[in-house]
């Protein structure tokens, strides 16, 4: 069991060889400075080294950042092996998704919330404090 | 004393240079008496300045630096430049040190190369927009892999499911870049493959193609990017550092030997930039990476006069045009005085510093794409104006997706626009003479060589990157500068700026359905292949792998055979190792 103390466990990563990783770093070095632990996977992962790492980290929220547009078919792929592997925690994603997709991927995957070009680094640290308190 | 002797040297100075220069001096620059007037004139308006700024309360509100720290005077004048020496800093296009342009007519004697990216979806999507680009004016080829290419993976992978055709072309055997290239003149166009890691597959691949068209291999004209170097700064490579050097070297040398008007090595310091760097640290690791290539190539017995000329680089061009303008200059410089005093090169060939330009991508904004248009042309003004050889310019809806037929289009049409319309490539080097422009090209290039001093006393170039160096660094720039933004201390129209949201807007994607098609393209081909040969040429290529061998005549061979590029990339991981996994 985890300590009641202990900081909160961001798991950041890509699905998919995807190398375009600036945002990704970016919001790691944001969570970071404000007092979050990140397990940084980073560019070009498969969903198995994503769920592996999930497990055996006890994570308290993924993040995953999407830039060349397969975002709508690795990130129900995810959610689904995340559900099937019982872990339940929120999934935020971010990138290049387009707002009705975005939509689908929260009311059909169960994605917790999808970031947009522009969003903020404040806006997406509170997003990652909110869903895991 | 002192007074007279500084005239007296003064004196001579001006006498020389004035036989020297043949007037050029005295026309482009002041005779050094007169720096003392301009001073006092400085002074005198400095004081108009500070006074307006007082009495209409406005405040002065630019900033205080260039976006790589420079600090920055609100005019610059001839005493900025006081020691300049012309023919030292500058001379003429085409002669050492080339701080004025690679070639001596450039622009002049032609446009630079319109070189446009493309490649999505099936070979067939590929091809139809090579030719309507050409059709409507380009004039070399940019081919875009997509990212299962570029990290050794087929399309009919099932882990690669959704990625297959979407950043760029898949290519998973010669099959599939017979369809890219199906009738296109590859004898006569020059292409440049983006293979963002190792050239080795496609590049064999391209080789083994032209081979059955009968076009020698003497005659092909292109570049591929073949630099792993970047991907160990930024991204996660996916193969170990010094096997990367080893296979993108084998080519080079091969190049060297085989296609003498194949650029083997393509420097890439555009994905620096992309990830985040400043331009200084774009050029500066850029430059060095370079060194890595050329001192692994002379190991293996060459002469710099062989390797050099067929180097060539990729940079970026961003917001700050002068910045921009002022790196590209500096670069020429100090390559050229690398090449010359660290690796004695002989020929002119060897010391110019040759680049294709992109325009910044991650410069671009979702919010308001339309304005992506006057970026692309800031940017692509800035690698003009800094003499490049080739250029693609982003197209406006690039944040948001793939370029649409029409947004490529415009994006060709802004290059044809500034070539015919504006007059800018009239002159060589228009900016070539601007107090401020000198001043700024004379600091990046200290700038570069005091980072160069860093890397030369950490141990070159190999080492600071196996310390991951370079890496830590890019990354501390890039979330300095998103907290920039954020603070709203670097200005995005539309973004922290005049806000506005993120519209609806067409993307270009690729359907699943068109990867269907790749995945079962290559299918057949492995259905269909003469397995004989396939387990011949893999192995003959598995043991030169092995051996430590110049690997490229046996990844040609085993291309021939249909071999693909996923099964090449599984003989360097079972011989060189897996993933290191940097971060």
């Amino acid at each position: 069991m985890r300590k009641k103390n202990k900081k909160t466990r961001i798991l950041l990563s890509k699905v998919g060889v995807d190398v375009h990783d600036r945002g990704l770093k970016v919001i790691a070095a944001a969570l970071r400075d404000a007092g979050m632990e990140v397990i940084y996977l980073g560019a070009s992962r498969f969903q198995d080294e994503i769920v592996k790492s999930a497990e055996e980290e006890d994570v308290d929220a993924i993040g995953i950042s999407s830039m060349e547009g397969m975002h709508h078919v690795k990130i129900p792929e995810l959610m689904k092996e995340l559900r099937e592997k019982k872990i339940e925690v929120p999934v935020v994603c971010g990138g290049i998704i387009p707002m009705n997709e975005a939509n689908d991927l929260k009311e059909r995957h169960g994605v917790y919330e999808v970031f947009s070009p522009g969003s903020t680094l404040k806006e997406i640290v509170e997003c990652f404090r909110k869903c895991t308190s | 004393m002192r007074y007279e002797l500084t005239i007296s040297l003064m004196r001579i100075g001006i006498i020389s240079s004035l036989r020297a220069y043949d007037g050029v001096e005295k026309q482009t620059l002041p005779k050094r008496s007169k720096s003392t007037e301009i001073r006092q004139a400085r002074k005198k308006w400095k004081k108009t300045y500070d006074k307006w700024i007082k009495d209409t309360k406005i405040k002065d509100k630019a900033p205080k630096t260039t976006p790589s720290k420079i600090p920055l005077k609100s005019i610059y004048d001839p005493t900025d430049i006081d020691d300049f020496d012309y023919l030292k800093k500058l001379g003429f296009p085409g002669i050492y040190p080339f701080t004025r342009g690679v070639y001596p007519t450039m622009y002049r004697g032609r446009p630079w190369t319109v070189r446009l990216l493309s490649g999505f979806g099936t070979g067939e999507d590929a091809n139809e927009r090579f030719k309507f680009l050409v059709k409507e004016g380009e004039t070399g080829l940019n081919l875009a892999l997509d990212s299962p290419t570029i990290y050794g993976f087929d399309a009919d992978d099932p882990r690669m499911r959704g990625e297959v055709g979407q950043g760029g072309a898949s290519i998973s055997s010669i099959e599939a870049l017979e369809r890219i290239f199906k009738d296109l003149p590859i004898g006569r166009l020059s292409t440049s493959v983006v293979t963002h890691f190792l050239g080795l597959p496609t590049y064999a691949m391209y080789i083994a193609m032209a081979d059955k068209q009968g076009i020698p291999r003497k005659n092909l004209r292109g570049t591929t990017q073949n630099d792993p170097l970047w991907l160990f700064h930024v991204g996660n490579p996916p193969l170990p550092l010094k096997p990367s050097i080893k296979l993108a070297v084998d080519l080079q040398e091969f190049c060297m030997k085989h296609t003498p008007k194949w650029y083997g090595i393509n420097v890439s310091g555009y994905h620096i930039r992309e990830a985040g760097s400043n331009a200084i640290q774009e050029a500066v690791f850029t430059l060095a990476d370079a060194t890595v290539f050329i001192d692994e190539t002379l190991s293996r017995g060459w002469h710099i006069d062989d390797i050099a000329p067929q180097i060539s680089f990729f940079m970026n061009a961003y917001n700050n045009l002068f910045e921009e303008i002022a790196k590209f200059r500096a670069m020429r410089r100090v390559w050229a005085k690398i090449l010359k005093e660290r690796y004695g090169a002989k020929k002119d060939r060897s010391l110019i510093f040759k680049f294709h330009t992109q325009t910044g991508g991650s410069a671009l904004t979702a919010q308001e794409p339309l304005n992506n248009i006057v970026r692309a042309t800031i940017h692509s003004l800035a690698a003009i104006i800094g003499g490049t050889q080739s250029l693609h310019t982003d197209s406006y809806d690039e944040a948001l997706g793939l370029p649409t037929e029409a947004a490529a289009k415009l994006a060709l049409r802004t290059q044809h626009i500034i070539y015919h319309e504006s007059g800018v490539p009239n002159v060589i080097d228009p900016l070539g003479g601007s107090y401020y422009v000198e001043w700024l090209t004379d600091q990046v290039e200290e700038e570069i060589w005091r980072y160069f001093d860093r890397i030369d006393k950490a141990g070159g170039m190999l080492a600071y990157t196996e310390a991951g160096i370079p890496r830590r660094e890019i990354s501390q720039t890039s979330y300095q500068t998103q907290l920039a933004i954020e603070r709203g201390d670097i200005p995005i129209v539309g973004v922290n700026l005049f806000k506005s949201k993120i519209g609806d807007f067409e993307v270009c994607r690729v359907k699943l359905e068109q990867e269907d098609a790749e995945i079962d393209a290559v299918k057949r081909v492995k259905k269909n292949r003469n397995e004989k040969a396939v387990e011949e040429t893999l192995g003959e290529f598995r043991k030169a792998c092995k051996k430590g061998v110049n690997v490229t005549p046996y990844a040609i061979k085993a291309a021939k055979a249909n071999v693909t590029n996923g099964e090449m990339y599984q003989v360097f991981w079972d011989v060189y190792g897996e993933w290191p996994h940097l971060d």
